[in-house]
C-alpha cells in the first residue's frame, strides 16, 4: 500500500549571512527526513525550536523546495504536480492565527478565497459554501462579514480551519495550530481537529513540541533533533517505550498537572543545540547522558524494527 | 522551608485602567499573602488580571492605571503611602521581579555584565570589581559556565535559556525577600522550561524567598507551587494548597480548566477534552455576580447576586454560589 504522503531523503540547506566581511555558512535545517503517512493517520512532528519541524511543514506544501529529495503524495513527485491541484489535496493550519489571516478582508471572503483562486462556482455558491464551513467549524454566520480583527485567538484558528478544509483536502499540514492559544481555547481546537478527522476522512501532519498534545491527537509520531528525525514509531509504542535518549527526555520534561511530583531533571546540560554548527557524529551527543565514544565520531544509522525507527549508537550497536 | 512569616500581604487590591472606552477593571479586590520561603502560583488564561497583579506589586502599573488597597504591606512595611524614593530603594534590592520575555527584558546595547552590576551597584554602593565578583557567583549559581567571560557578551550572543538564566541571576544580585516571576519560561522550549522552573525552585528553598509566579500552564503550576490563586475576570476564584487544588477543585472554572489538559496515560488518546464555552467577558464596566456564569453549566439565578466565599479548615477558599454540602447551590 502506498502511502499518501512520502518523503525520500528530503533536505533543506539555507544560506546564511553570519556577519558582514564573513563568508556565508550553510544552515541544515532538515537533513535526510524519510517519513511516510498512510491515508487518515495523524503524524506528529515534535522537537524543539529550530529543529526544522517548519521547514519540513513548508516542503510538505510546496511552500519551500527541497534542495535535495523529494515529497510524494500517492506515489506522485510534488515538484510535478501543478500548484492548484496540490492546493486542493494539502492545505496548511499556521501557528499565529493573529498573523495568518489578512486583516483587510472579511472571514467569508478569507475562507472563500481558496474557492476563488480554484474557480469552483459562481459568487454567491462560494460564499455560501465558506458560511457552511464557518458553521461546521462552530463559527456562527453572524461572523461572515466580520474582519479578523474582531474576533479572538480561537475564532481567528477556527477560520484558519475553514479556510484549510473548504475545499475538501485529502492532508492538512497543521504547524503548532493551538500554541498561541490558551489551554482552554486549545481543548476546543483539538477537539474540532479530531471531529474533522473522522468526518472528512482527513489526514494530519501535526507539528507541536507540546507533548501532551501530540499524543492525544497523533497516531504516530516522529521526533525531530537538529534537522533529522532520531526516533519514529506508533504514538503508544514511543510514549510507553521511548528509545532515544532525546525523546526519553522530551517525555520527560512534560509537565502534567499531578501535584507533589516536582519537576524532573533531564540532565540535558547547558549545550544548547546550534543548527550553524552541528556536532560531529550523532548531533545529540553533547546532551545525551549515555553517550559512548562512537557517538561524537559516527553518525548513527537508523534501526527499522518492529518496535519502529530509531537512530541511536545504543540500538545499532547490539545488532 | 515555608515560615510564618509574612513576606507580602496585600488586601483589596484594585486596580483600573482609563482606556477611551471605559474605565477597564483589570484587578477586583484581590487578596494575596506570601510568606517566606513559600510559592504561591496566579494562574488564569490571557486577560485575567494577572500580569497587571504582579507590575501593580513591584509599583510597574502604567500611568493610566489607578491602585487601591485596604493593605499593601511588604515585611510589615505600608507600601500603599510609601515615598517613590522608598519604593524606587526597595524595587530590584529587596523585591526583585522576572520578566516573560528575556529576548526583550534585556538591553541588547549593554553587556551582561553592565546589566547585571548595575542595580547591585546602585542598591549597595559596591565597587566596580565587588559587583563584578558577585555577579560571578550568581552567573555561576544559575548554572552558566565560564561565567566570568559571559559578563562581556551581549545579550544576542546568548541563547533563550542562558538568557532566562541571567535574568534569574540579576532578579537575586541583591538577595531579594520577594521574587516575582511573570510566565519565566513560557518563551522557552519544553526542555529548557523544565530546567529553569528546577533552578528556581532550588534557588528558592535555599536562599527561603518568597515568591510568587505567575503563569497559564497547570502543568507548571502543579509541580512548583505551594499555595494556587486561580485567577478569572481579575477576581480570584479559588485559592488554596497545590494538593488540595488539583485534588479536589470547587470552583467550576478550576475544574474546567484543569480538565482541558491533555494527561500522557490518563486521557484518553483522540478522546474529547474538557472545554469550557465562550469567551472572557470585558472588564470594562461594573460587574454583578460571579463573572464566570455566562460560560458556568451550573449556572443560576443566584449567580447574578453577591458570590458567598467557602472556606474548608484546609484553607481552601473559592467563590462560587455552590460548595460541597450543598453542590446544587439550591437554598437549603
Amino acid at each position: 500500500m502506498t502511502a499518501l504522503i512520502e518523503t525520500r531523503d528530503l533536505q533543506r540547506t539555507f544560506s546564511v549571512s553570519v556577519g558582514m566581511f564573513k563568508p556565508r555558512q550553510t544552515l541544515h535545517a532538515v537533513n535526510g527526513v524519510d517519513l511516510s503517512v498512510q491515508r487518515k493517520d495523524v503524524l506528529g512532528i515534535v522537537g524543539e525550536s529550530g529543529c526544522g519541524k517548519s521547514t519540513l511543514a513548508r516542503m510538505l506544501l510546496g511552500l519551500t523546495p527541497p534542495s535535495r529529495g523529494s515529497v510524494l503524495i500517492d506515489g506522485q513527485d510534488i515538484s510535478k504536480i501543478d500548484r492548484r491541484d496540490l492546493a486542493r489535496r494539502v492545505q496548511p493550519i499556521f501557528q499565529d492565527p493573529y498573523s495568518s489571516l489578512n486583516p483587510r478582508r472579511t472571514i467569508a471572503s478569507i475562507v472563500s478565497f481558496p474557492l476563488d483562486v480554484l474557480g469552483v462556482g459562481t459568487g454567491s455558491e462560494r460564499r455560501k459554501k465558506a458560511i457552511e464551513m464557518l458553521e461546521r467549524v462552530g463559527l456562527p454566520a453572524r461572523y461572515a462579514d466580520n474582519t479578523p480583527g474582531q474576533l479572538s485567538g480561537g475564532q481567528r484558528q477556527r477560520v484558519a480551519i475553514a479556510r484549510a478544509l473548504v475545499i475538501n483536502p485529502e492532508i492538512v499540514i497543521c504547524d503548532e495550530p493551538t500554541s498561541a492559544l490558551d489551554v482552554s481555547v486549545q481543548a476546543q481546537i483539538l477537539n474540532l481537529l479530531l471531529d474533522l478527522r473522522k468526518e472528512f476522512n482527513l489526514t494530519y501532519v501535526f507539528i507541536s513540541h507540546n507533548l501532551a498534545v501530540v499524543e492525544h491527537i497523533a497516531t504516530q509520531v516522529a521526533v525531530m533533533y537538529l534537522g533529522r528525525v532520531v526516533e519514529q514509531t506508533q504514538t503508544a509504542e514511543l510514549f510507553k517505550h521511548p528509545r532515544h535518549p532525546y525523546t526519553q527526555a522530551l517525555l520527560a520534561s512534560v509537565l502534567t498537572p499531578e501535584p507533589g511530583l516536582g519537576i524532573p531533571d533531564m540532565g540535558l546540560g547547558l549545550s544548547f543545540p546550534d543548527p550553524l554548527h552541528p556536532p560531529t557524529g550523532c548531533s545529540f551527543h553533547p546532551r545525551c547522558q549515555q553517550r559512548r565514544p562512537e557517538c561524537s565520531v559516527d553518525h548513527p544509522h537508523l534501526l527499522r524494527d518492529a518496535h519502529g525507527e530509531v537512530a541511536c549508537h545504543l540500538y545499532t550497536a547490539k545488532t | 522551608m515555608v515560615t510564618d512569616e509574612l513576606v507580602l500581604d496585600v488586601q483589596g487590591l484594585t486596580v483600573n485602567i482609563a482606556t477611551p472606552r471605559g474605565t477597564l477593571h483589570v484587578v477586583r479586590d484581590i487578596s494575596i499573602q506570601v510568606k517566606r520561603g513559600e510559592t504561591l502560583c496566579i494562574v488564569g488564561e490571557s486577560g485575567c488580571g494577572k500580569s497587571i497583579t504582579s507590575l501593580s506589586m513591584m509599583g510597574l502599573l502604567p500611568k493610566t492605571a489607578t491602585r487601591h488597597s485596604r493593605v499593601f504591606e511588604f515585611l510589615g512595611e505600608d507600601l500603599a503611602h510609601a515615598s517613590k524614593q522608598r519604593i524606587n530603594d526597595l524595587r530590584g534590592d529587596r523585591m526583585a521581579m522576572i520578566f516573560q520575555e528575556p529576548m526583550t527584558a534585556l538591553n541588547p546595547a549593554y553587556t551582561i555584565g553592565d546589566q547585571l552590576t548595575e542595580h547591585y551597584r546602585h542598591h549597595h554602593k559596591a565597587s566596580a570589581e565587588q559587583a563584578r565578583q558577585r555577579a560571578v557567583e550568581l552567573l555561576e549559581k544559575v548554572g552558566i559556565a565560564s561565567a566570568a567571560e559571559r559578563l562581556g557578551q551581549y545579550p544576542h550572543q546568548l541563547s533563550g535559556g542562558l538568557r532566562q538564566r541571567v535574568m534569574i541571576a540579576m532578579a537575586l544580585m541583591c538577595g531579594p525577600e520577594l521574587l516575582i516571576a511573570d510566565e519565566p519560561s513560557t518563551a522557552l522550549d519544553v526542555t529548557i522550561q523544565a530546567q529553569i522552573l528546577r533552578l528556581l525552585a532550588d534557588l528558592q528553598a535555599e536562599l527561603g524567598i518568597a515568591m510568587v509566579l505567575i503563569t497559564h500552564d497547570l502543568g507548571v503550576v502543579a509541580r512548583i507551587a505551594d499555595r494556587v490563586a486561580v485567577m478569572y475576570a481579575g477576581q480570584i476564584v479559588e485559592e488554596g494548597a497545590a494538593v488540595d487544588i488539583f485534588a479536589s477543585p470547587q470552583h467550576p472554572y478550576t475544574r474546567g480548566l484543569i480538565s482541558c489538559i491533555p494527561i500522557p496515560g490518563k486521557t484518553i488518546p483522540g478522546g474529547r477534552l474538557g472545554t469550557i464555552p465562550g469567551v472572557v467577558p470585558s472588564l470594562i464596566g461594573e460587574m454583578k455576580g460571579c463573572a464566570f456564569k455566562d460560560r458556568c453549566a451550573h449556572a443560576q439565578a443566584r449567580c447574578s447576586e453577591t458570590i458567598p466565599l467557602h472556606q474548608t479548615p484546609q484553607g481552601q477558599q473559592w467563590r462560587c454560589v455552590m460548595n460541597e454540602t450543598n453542590p446544587s447551590g439550591a437554598d437549603q
